[in-house]
């Protein structure tokens, strides 16, 4: 095992996807419900059951060209390097976006996105 | 864009100021000429400003007038200093602010105020200017 410095990453959308421009960062979120199941025979401590999976996430960077549509569908690769199995797929939909213009440096555009489907998790 | 080229870029823009003998990063001179000259320092440089290996350069530009410290010196000093003008530091490189397609974007941050830089053992009444370069 090795720690991962992230400069390598990337972020990939689009039918492609594509490469973006200017992106810095990335954050994704995938987690799983859990259902209660707890019941007088559950000798008082709490029980659940696995439910529903579901992702979503983030990414943010410098302006480079228009911003993406929200509402729209894309194919999403979030890289962790260029390394082979160090990425994450699946399709999503792009739910808002975010802009900054700041006085002292460079206009800055944020987007979430809904994760619907499969997510490939990375493998290395 | 190297950063021999954005310095150039930076130099061409200089250029545009009248009377003005600019020196490059890969140009600077041993010793003093005639002034008024413009220096532009080798840049700090911030690396992987994205996913894309993008640059943030910081350069510091200095102009220095005269030997003399006298009051039209200083009236020189002011006049580079300007925010706009013929003799602008700030309107010169900010008037293509992609230093001729060798860059993003730039940005003139400050300037430091007059002080005396030593070129050659010589010293110069001048003044300093830190200007940032998104590439």
């Amino acid at each position: 095992m090795a720690r991962l410095a992230g400069y390598g990453g990337n972020v990939k959308y689009g039918a492609g996807p594509t490469t973006s421009t200017g992106i810095k960062s990335w954050t994704l979120d995938y987690t799983a419900d859990a259902y209660e199941g707890t019941g007088f025979d559950s000798s008082g401590i709490r029980v659940y059951s696995p439910g529903l999976k579901g992702w979503s996430g983030s990414f943010e960077g410098y302006k480079d060209g228009a911003p993406i549509a929200i509402g729209t569908a894309v194919n999403l690769e979030l890289e962790e390097s260029a390394t082979v199995g160090q990425e994450w797929t699946g399709s999503g939909i792009i739910t808002s976006v975010g802009v900054t213009t700041p006085i002292d440096g460079l206009v800055t555009y944020s987007y979430t996105f809904q994760g619907t489907g499969t997510l490939t998790v990375a493998t290395a | 864009m190297s950063i021999a080229t954005i310095g150039t870029g930076l130099k061409t823009r200089l250029d545009t100021i009248t009377g003005l003998r600019v020196f490059a990063p890969n140009e600077l001179p041993g010793s003093g000429n005639e002034p008024p000259m413009a220096f532009i320092l080798p840049p700090a440089v911030e690396y992987h400003s994205d996913f894309a290996a993008n640059y943030v350069l910081t350069f510091r530009v200095v102009v220095a007038v005269t030997q003399q410290d006298s009051p039209t010196a200083h009236d020189a000093i002011m006049a580079y200093m300007e925010p706009s003008g013929t003799y602008s530091v700030l309107a010169a490189i900010e008037g293509d602010r992609t230093l001729g397609s060798t860059a993003d974007d730039v940005k003139v941050v400050r300037n430091l105020g007059e002080r005396v830089w030593s070129i050659g053992g010589i010293d110069y009444l001048s003044t300093e200017f830190e200007v940032v370069v998104y590439a």
